[in-house]
Protein backbone atom coordinates (compact mmCIF):
# COMPACT_ATOMS: atom_id res chain seq x y z
CA UNK A 1 0.00 0.00 0.00
CA UNK A 2 2.81 2.37 0.90
CA UNK A 3 4.58 1.59 -2.36
CA UNK A 4 1.43 2.35 -4.33
CA UNK A 5 1.22 5.72 -2.63
CA UNK A 6 4.87 6.49 -3.27
CA UNK A 7 5.00 5.50 -6.93
CA UNK A 8 3.47 8.71 -8.38
CA UNK A 9 6.15 10.74 -6.61
CA UNK A 10 8.81 9.02 -8.71
CA UNK A 11 7.57 11.09 -11.62
CA UNK A 12 9.10 14.07 -9.85
CA UNK A 13 12.55 12.76 -10.66
CA UNK A 14 12.42 13.35 -14.45
CA UNK A 15 10.43 16.51 -13.80
CA UNK A 16 13.21 17.90 -11.61
CA UNK A 17 15.81 17.00 -14.23
CA UNK A 18 13.86 18.70 -17.00
CA UNK A 19 13.19 21.84 -14.99
CA UNK A 20 16.86 22.06 -13.99
CA UNK A 21 18.10 21.64 -17.55
CA UNK A 22 15.71 24.13 -19.09
CA UNK A 23 16.16 26.71 -16.35
CA UNK A 24 19.96 26.48 -16.51
CA UNK A 25 19.88 26.63 -20.30
CA UNK A 26 17.93 29.86 -20.10
CA UNK A 27 20.52 31.36 -17.72
CA UNK A 28 23.77 30.43 -19.49
CA UNK A 29 25.02 29.76 -22.98
CA UNK A 30 27.99 27.42 -22.67
CA UNK A 31 27.11 23.69 -22.64
CA UNK A 32 29.45 22.66 -19.83
CA UNK A 33 28.22 25.51 -17.62
CA UNK A 34 24.62 24.59 -18.35
CA UNK A 35 25.17 20.94 -17.45
CA UNK A 36 27.09 21.76 -14.29
CA UNK A 37 24.50 24.27 -13.09
CA UNK A 38 21.64 21.94 -14.02
CA UNK A 39 23.14 19.12 -11.98
CA UNK A 40 23.49 21.36 -8.95
CA UNK A 41 19.97 22.70 -9.28
CA UNK A 42 18.55 19.21 -9.73
CA UNK A 43 20.29 18.01 -6.59
CA UNK A 44 19.01 21.03 -4.68
CA UNK A 45 15.44 20.40 -5.81
CA UNK A 46 15.60 16.69 -4.98
CA UNK A 47 17.10 17.27 -1.55
CA UNK A 48 14.51 19.95 -0.75
CA UNK A 49 11.71 17.69 -1.98
CA UNK A 50 13.08 14.80 0.06
CA UNK A 51 13.14 16.90 3.21
CA UNK A 52 9.59 18.11 2.57
CA UNK A 53 8.48 14.55 1.90
CA UNK A 54 10.11 13.27 5.07
CA UNK A 55 8.53 16.02 7.19
CA UNK A 56 5.07 15.43 5.73
CA UNK A 57 5.44 11.69 6.06
CA UNK A 58 6.48 12.08 9.66
CA UNK A 59 3.60 14.42 10.45
CA UNK A 60 1.09 12.06 8.85
CA UNK A 61 2.52 8.94 10.47
CA UNK A 62 -0.24 6.89 12.03
CA UNK A 63 -3.07 8.87 10.44
CA UNK B 1 29.82 38.11 -36.97
CA UNK B 2 28.42 39.84 -33.94
CA UNK B 3 30.09 39.00 -30.69
CA UNK B 4 29.35 39.86 -27.15
CA UNK B 5 31.39 42.73 -25.80
CA UNK B 6 32.98 40.24 -23.44
CA UNK B 7 35.05 39.12 -26.40
CA UNK B 8 35.94 42.46 -27.85
CA UNK B 9 38.33 43.58 -25.17
CA UNK B 10 35.65 45.34 -23.20
CA UNK B 11 34.58 43.04 -20.44
CA UNK B 12 31.06 43.13 -19.22
CA UNK B 13 30.47 45.19 -16.10
CA UNK B 14 31.62 43.19 -13.15
CA UNK B 15 33.04 40.36 -15.21
CA UNK B 16 35.61 39.34 -17.76
CA UNK B 17 35.47 36.64 -20.36
CA UNK B 18 38.15 34.34 -21.66
CA UNK B 19 36.93 32.89 -24.91
CA UNK B 20 35.44 34.03 -28.16
CA UNK B 21 31.71 33.48 -27.95
CA UNK B 22 29.54 34.67 -30.79
CA UNK B 23 26.17 36.02 -29.69
CA UNK B 24 24.23 33.95 -32.17
CA UNK B 25 20.84 35.18 -31.02
CA UNK B 26 21.71 38.64 -32.35
CA UNK B 27 22.48 37.42 -35.85
CA UNK B 28 19.03 36.04 -36.65
CA UNK B 29 15.71 37.80 -36.95
CA UNK B 30 14.33 37.84 -33.39
CA UNK B 31 10.71 37.77 -34.55
CA UNK B 32 11.17 34.68 -36.67
CA UNK B 33 13.21 33.03 -33.92
CA UNK B 34 10.60 33.86 -31.28
CA UNK B 35 7.70 32.57 -33.36
CA UNK B 36 9.60 29.38 -34.18
CA UNK B 37 10.46 28.93 -30.50
CA UNK B 38 6.78 29.23 -29.63
CA UNK B 39 5.57 26.85 -32.32
CA UNK B 40 8.16 24.14 -31.68
CA UNK B 41 10.25 24.32 -28.50
CA UNK B 42 13.88 24.58 -29.53
CA UNK B 43 13.15 25.41 -33.17
CA UNK B 44 14.08 29.05 -32.68
CA UNK B 45 17.46 28.01 -31.32
CA UNK B 46 18.01 25.65 -34.24
CA UNK B 47 17.23 28.57 -36.54
CA UNK B 48 19.88 30.62 -34.73
CA UNK B 49 22.42 27.80 -34.87
CA UNK B 50 22.36 27.18 -31.11
CA UNK B 51 22.09 23.44 -31.48
CA UNK B 52 22.91 22.32 -27.96
CA UNK B 53 20.36 24.54 -26.27
CA UNK B 54 17.84 23.84 -29.01
CA UNK B 55 18.17 20.13 -28.33
CA UNK B 56 17.71 20.67 -24.59
CA UNK B 57 14.52 22.67 -25.13
CA UNK B 58 13.20 20.38 -27.83
CA UNK B 59 13.62 17.11 -25.95
CA UNK B 60 12.92 18.38 -22.44
CA UNK B 61 9.82 20.47 -23.17
CA UNK B 62 8.25 18.26 -25.81
CA UNK B 63 9.21 15.16 -23.85
CA UNK B 64 7.51 16.52 -20.74
CA UNK B 65 4.41 17.53 -22.68
CA UNK B 66 4.07 14.26 -24.58
CA UNK B 67 4.95 12.29 -21.45
CA UNK B 68 2.13 14.04 -19.62
CA UNK B 69 -0.31 13.29 -22.43
CA UNK B 70 0.73 9.65 -22.46
CA UNK B 71 0.46 9.41 -18.68
CA UNK B 72 -3.06 10.87 -18.80
CA UNK B 73 -4.07 8.58 -21.67
CA UNK B 74 -4.54 11.52 -24.02
CA UNK B 75 -7.32 13.16 -21.99
CA UNK B 76 -5.19 15.90 -20.48
CA UNK B 77 -4.99 18.69 -23.04
CA UNK B 78 -8.33 19.96 -24.29
CA UNK B 79 -10.34 23.11 -24.79
CA UNK B 80 -14.07 23.33 -24.24
CA UNK B 81 -15.49 25.77 -26.74
CA UNK B 82 -18.59 26.40 -24.66
CA UNK B 83 -16.53 28.57 -22.32
CA UNK B 84 -15.92 32.12 -23.47
CA UNK B 85 -12.20 32.09 -22.72
CA UNK B 86 -9.76 29.20 -22.59
CA UNK B 87 -9.41 27.78 -19.12
CA UNK B 88 -6.33 28.63 -17.10
CA UNK B 89 -5.13 25.07 -17.62
CA UNK B 90 -5.42 25.16 -21.39
CA UNK B 91 -3.94 28.65 -21.63
CA UNK B 92 -0.87 27.41 -19.78
CA UNK B 93 -0.64 24.26 -21.86
CA UNK B 94 -0.94 26.41 -24.96
CA UNK B 95 2.38 28.04 -24.09
CA UNK B 96 4.02 24.77 -25.12
CA UNK B 97 3.24 25.87 -28.66
CA UNK B 98 2.10 24.07 -31.77
CA UNK B 99 1.52 20.74 -30.09
CA UNK B 100 -1.28 22.23 -27.96
CA UNK B 101 -2.93 24.29 -30.72
CA UNK B 102 -5.01 21.42 -32.18
CA UNK B 103 -6.95 21.29 -28.90
CA UNK B 104 -8.49 24.66 -29.71
CA UNK B 105 -9.84 23.50 -33.06
CA UNK B 106 -10.87 20.12 -31.67
CA UNK B 107 -12.91 22.05 -29.10
CA UNK B 108 -14.69 23.88 -31.91
CA UNK B 109 -15.28 20.63 -33.81
CA UNK B 110 -16.63 18.91 -30.71
CA UNK B 111 -19.00 21.82 -30.00
CA UNK B 112 -20.56 21.52 -33.46
CA UNK B 113 -24.26 20.55 -33.10
CA UNK B 114 -23.70 17.65 -35.51
CA UNK B 115 -21.35 16.05 -33.01
CA UNK B 116 -23.82 14.50 -30.60
CA UNK B 117 -24.63 11.13 -29.19
CA UNK B 118 -26.50 8.83 -31.54
CA UNK B 119 -29.71 7.20 -30.37
CA UNK B 120 -32.12 4.86 -32.11
CA UNK B 121 -33.77 7.69 -33.97
CA UNK B 122 -30.42 8.86 -35.27
CA UNK B 123 -29.62 5.68 -37.17
CA UNK B 124 -30.68 5.93 -40.78
CA UNK B 125 -28.46 3.15 -42.14
CA UNK B 126 -26.90 0.09 -40.47
CA UNK B 127 -23.78 0.76 -38.44
CA UNK B 128 -21.04 -1.86 -38.00
CA UNK B 129 -18.47 -1.09 -35.33
CA UNK B 130 -15.92 -3.00 -33.26
CA UNK B 131 -16.89 -3.31 -29.62
CA UNK B 132 -14.99 -3.93 -26.41
CA UNK B 133 -16.54 -3.84 -23.00
CA UNK B 134 -18.83 -5.93 -20.87
CA UNK B 135 -22.07 -7.84 -21.15
CA UNK B 136 -24.05 -7.03 -18.02
CA UNK B 137 -26.90 -9.25 -16.95
CA UNK B 138 -29.56 -7.96 -14.55
CA UNK B 139 -32.35 -9.90 -12.95
CA UNK B 140 -33.09 -13.52 -12.17
CA UNK B 141 -30.91 -16.13 -13.89
CA UNK B 142 -28.06 -13.72 -14.46
CA UNK B 143 -25.36 -16.01 -13.09
CA UNK B 144 -22.85 -17.01 -15.76
CA UNK B 145 -24.48 -14.87 -18.44
CA UNK B 146 -22.37 -11.71 -18.31
CA UNK B 147 -18.66 -11.12 -18.63
CA UNK B 148 -16.03 -9.26 -20.64
CA UNK B 149 -17.25 -8.88 -24.21
CA UNK B 150 -15.36 -8.26 -27.41
CA UNK B 151 -16.52 -8.45 -30.99
CA UNK B 152 -18.45 -6.63 -33.69
CA UNK B 153 -21.73 -4.78 -33.33
CA UNK B 154 -24.08 -4.31 -36.26
CA UNK B 155 -26.81 -1.85 -35.32
CA UNK B 156 -30.01 -1.02 -37.13
CA UNK B 157 -33.17 0.67 -35.96
CA UNK B 158 -36.68 0.22 -37.23
CA UNK B 159 -39.35 2.85 -36.99
CA UNK B 160 -42.54 1.65 -35.39
CA UNK B 161 -45.88 3.32 -34.89
CA UNK B 162 -44.65 4.67 -31.56
CA UNK B 163 -40.88 5.15 -31.48
CA UNK B 164 -38.07 2.94 -32.72
CA UNK B 165 -36.91 -0.62 -32.11
CA UNK B 166 -33.31 -1.72 -31.94
CA UNK B 167 -32.11 -4.35 -34.38
CA UNK B 168 -28.81 -5.90 -35.34
CA UNK B 169 -26.40 -8.42 -33.85
CA UNK B 170 -23.39 -8.73 -31.62
CA UNK B 171 -20.87 -11.32 -32.82
CA UNK B 172 -17.82 -12.03 -30.71
CA UNK B 173 -16.88 -13.47 -27.37
CA UNK B 174 -18.23 -13.09 -23.85
CA UNK B 175 -15.65 -14.39 -21.43
CA UNK B 176 -14.30 -17.44 -23.27
CA UNK B 177 -17.56 -18.24 -25.09
CA UNK B 178 -18.27 -17.44 -28.73
CA UNK B 179 -21.61 -15.68 -29.02
CA UNK B 180 -23.92 -14.37 -31.71
CA UNK B 181 -26.57 -12.34 -29.93
CA UNK B 182 -29.50 -10.41 -31.41
CA UNK B 183 -29.90 -6.81 -30.31
CA UNK B 184 -33.35 -5.77 -29.20
CA UNK B 185 -35.35 -3.45 -27.04
CA UNK B 186 -35.07 0.28 -26.96
CA UNK B 187 -31.75 1.00 -25.33
CA UNK B 188 -28.99 2.38 -27.55
CA UNK B 189 -26.34 4.97 -26.83
CA UNK B 190 -23.49 5.71 -29.18
CA UNK B 191 -21.29 8.52 -27.88
CA UNK B 192 -20.30 11.54 -29.98
CA UNK B 193 -17.86 10.89 -32.83
CA UNK B 194 -15.45 13.64 -31.74
CA UNK B 195 -14.40 13.54 -28.11
CA UNK B 196 -11.59 12.88 -25.69
CA UNK B 197 -10.51 9.37 -24.92
CA UNK B 198 -9.69 6.59 -27.30
CA UNK B 199 -13.11 4.97 -26.97
CA UNK B 200 -16.55 6.14 -28.03
CA UNK B 201 -19.18 5.05 -25.48
CA UNK B 202 -21.59 2.31 -26.57
CA UNK B 203 -24.61 0.90 -24.78
CA UNK B 204 -27.02 -1.50 -26.46
CA UNK B 205 -29.60 -3.87 -25.07
CA UNK B 206 -29.68 -7.54 -26.07
CA UNK B 207 -32.93 -9.09 -27.27
CA UNK B 208 -34.89 -11.63 -25.25
CA UNK B 209 -33.91 -15.27 -25.49
CA UNK B 210 -36.76 -17.81 -25.00
CA UNK B 211 -34.42 -20.05 -22.98
CA UNK B 212 -33.61 -17.31 -20.46
CA UNK B 213 -35.69 -16.15 -17.53
CA UNK B 214 -38.34 -13.72 -18.86
CA UNK B 215 -37.21 -10.99 -16.51
CA UNK B 216 -33.52 -11.29 -17.35
CA UNK B 217 -32.13 -8.17 -19.02
CA UNK B 218 -28.80 -8.03 -20.81
CA UNK B 219 -26.93 -4.90 -21.74
CA UNK B 220 -23.71 -4.36 -23.66
CA UNK B 221 -21.71 -1.52 -22.12
CA UNK B 222 -18.34 -0.55 -23.55
CA UNK B 223 -16.57 1.45 -26.19
CA UNK B 224 -15.74 1.47 -29.85
CA UNK B 225 -12.43 2.98 -30.95
CA UNK B 226 -12.26 6.55 -32.10
CA UNK B 227 -9.96 7.61 -34.91
CA UNK B 228 -6.84 9.58 -33.99
CA UNK B 229 -8.19 12.66 -35.76
CA UNK B 230 -11.41 12.55 -33.73
CA UNK B 231 -9.81 11.95 -30.35
CA UNK B 232 -6.47 13.83 -30.35
CA UNK B 233 -6.77 16.67 -27.81
CA UNK B 234 -10.56 16.63 -28.13
CA UNK B 235 -12.59 17.56 -25.04
CA UNK B 236 -13.82 14.53 -23.11
CA UNK B 237 -17.30 14.29 -21.65
CA UNK B 238 -17.72 14.14 -17.89
CA UNK B 239 -18.25 10.38 -17.86
CA UNK B 240 -14.95 9.79 -19.64
CA UNK B 241 -13.15 12.14 -17.25
CA UNK B 242 -14.66 10.40 -14.25
CA UNK B 243 -13.65 7.00 -15.57
CA UNK B 244 -10.09 8.10 -16.33
CA UNK B 245 -9.72 9.74 -12.95
CA UNK B 246 -11.14 6.71 -11.14
CA UNK B 247 -8.60 4.51 -12.92
CA UNK B 248 -5.51 6.75 -12.80
CA UNK B 249 -6.06 8.66 -9.56
CA UNK B 250 -3.06 10.88 -8.71
CA UNK B 251 -1.37 9.90 -11.97
CA UNK B 252 -3.93 11.99 -13.83
CA UNK B 253 -3.03 15.01 -11.69
CA UNK B 254 0.63 14.34 -12.35
CA UNK B 255 -0.10 14.14 -16.08
CA UNK B 256 -1.77 17.56 -15.99
CA UNK B 257 1.17 18.98 -14.05
CA UNK B 258 3.59 17.66 -16.68
CA UNK B 259 1.79 19.47 -19.49
CA UNK B 260 1.44 22.67 -17.46
CA UNK B 261 5.13 22.71 -16.61
CA UNK B 262 6.04 22.06 -20.24
CA UNK B 263 4.08 25.16 -21.20
CA UNK B 264 5.73 27.29 -18.53
CA UNK B 265 9.20 26.02 -19.44
CA UNK B 266 8.65 27.06 -23.04
CA UNK B 267 8.39 30.65 -21.81
CA UNK B 268 12.04 30.35 -20.73
CA UNK B 269 12.92 28.97 -24.15
CA UNK B 270 11.15 31.76 -26.02
CA UNK B 271 12.72 34.43 -23.85
CA UNK B 272 16.18 32.93 -24.22
CA UNK B 273 15.69 32.70 -27.96
CA UNK B 274 14.82 36.37 -28.33
CA UNK B 275 16.91 38.01 -25.64
CA UNK B 276 19.76 35.57 -25.06
CA UNK B 277 20.82 33.90 -21.83
CA UNK B 278 19.89 35.83 -18.71
CA UNK B 279 23.26 35.56 -16.95
CA UNK B 280 25.58 35.61 -19.95
CA UNK B 281 27.75 32.89 -21.38
CA UNK B 282 28.72 31.48 -18.03
CA UNK B 283 32.49 31.78 -18.15
CA UNK B 284 32.76 35.40 -17.11
CA UNK B 285 35.21 35.81 -14.24
CA UNK B 286 34.41 38.01 -11.26
CA UNK B 287 36.26 41.31 -11.56
CA UNK B 288 38.57 42.09 -8.66
CA UNK B 289 38.11 45.48 -7.11
CA UNK B 290 40.40 46.99 -4.55
CA UNK B 291 39.61 49.94 -2.46
CA UNK B 292 42.74 51.88 -3.15
CA UNK B 293 41.28 55.30 -3.46
CA UNK B 294 41.70 57.21 -0.30
CA UNK B 295 38.35 58.85 -0.69
CA UNK B 296 36.60 55.54 -1.24
CA UNK B 297 33.99 54.74 1.38
CA UNK B 298 35.34 51.20 1.42
CA UNK B 299 38.71 52.38 2.64
CA UNK B 300 37.17 53.48 5.91
CA UNK B 301 35.40 50.21 6.57
CA UNK B 302 36.81 47.45 8.78
CA UNK B 303 39.00 44.91 6.99
CA UNK B 304 36.50 42.10 7.32
CA UNK B 305 33.82 44.19 5.67
CA UNK B 306 35.95 45.25 2.73
CA UNK B 307 37.28 41.73 2.21
CA UNK B 308 33.77 40.44 1.93
CA UNK B 309 32.77 43.02 -0.62
CA UNK B 310 35.74 43.33 -2.94
CA UNK B 311 34.66 40.37 -5.06
CA UNK B 312 31.47 40.99 -6.89
CA UNK B 313 29.25 38.53 -8.66
CA UNK B 314 29.55 38.41 -12.41
CA UNK B 315 27.06 40.64 -14.08
CA UNK B 316 25.16 39.67 -17.20
CA UNK B 317 27.25 39.94 -20.34
CA UNK B 318 25.95 42.95 -22.20
CA UNK B 319 25.76 42.59 -25.91
CA UNK B 320 25.56 45.20 -28.58
CA UNK B 321 23.64 45.05 -31.78
CA UNK B 322 25.44 46.28 -34.87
Amino acid sequence: MLLAEIVPTWYLLPLAMVISLVYSASRYELPDVILKRAFRLCMTILIAMSIAFAVLWGLSYGL
Amino acid sequence: MIESNTTSGQPAPGGTADGQHPALWLEANPWIAGILAFLIPGAGHFYQGRWFKGAIYFFCILGTFIGGMKLGEGVVVYHKADTRFPTFWYATQLLAGGIAIPAYFQGLRAANPDNRSVDLAGITSPITIPFEGELKAIGPGRDGVGGPARGTLTITSERLAFGYELGGRFKGTVGDRDVDLPLGGSRLVLGPRIGGGAGRAVEASIGKNPNDHPELQRLLIGTTPRSFIDSFEAPPDQATLNEIYRRLGPRYDMAVVFTLIAGLLNLFAIWDCVEGPAYGFGDEKPRERTATATNSPLATLPAATTAASVTTKPAPAIVQRT
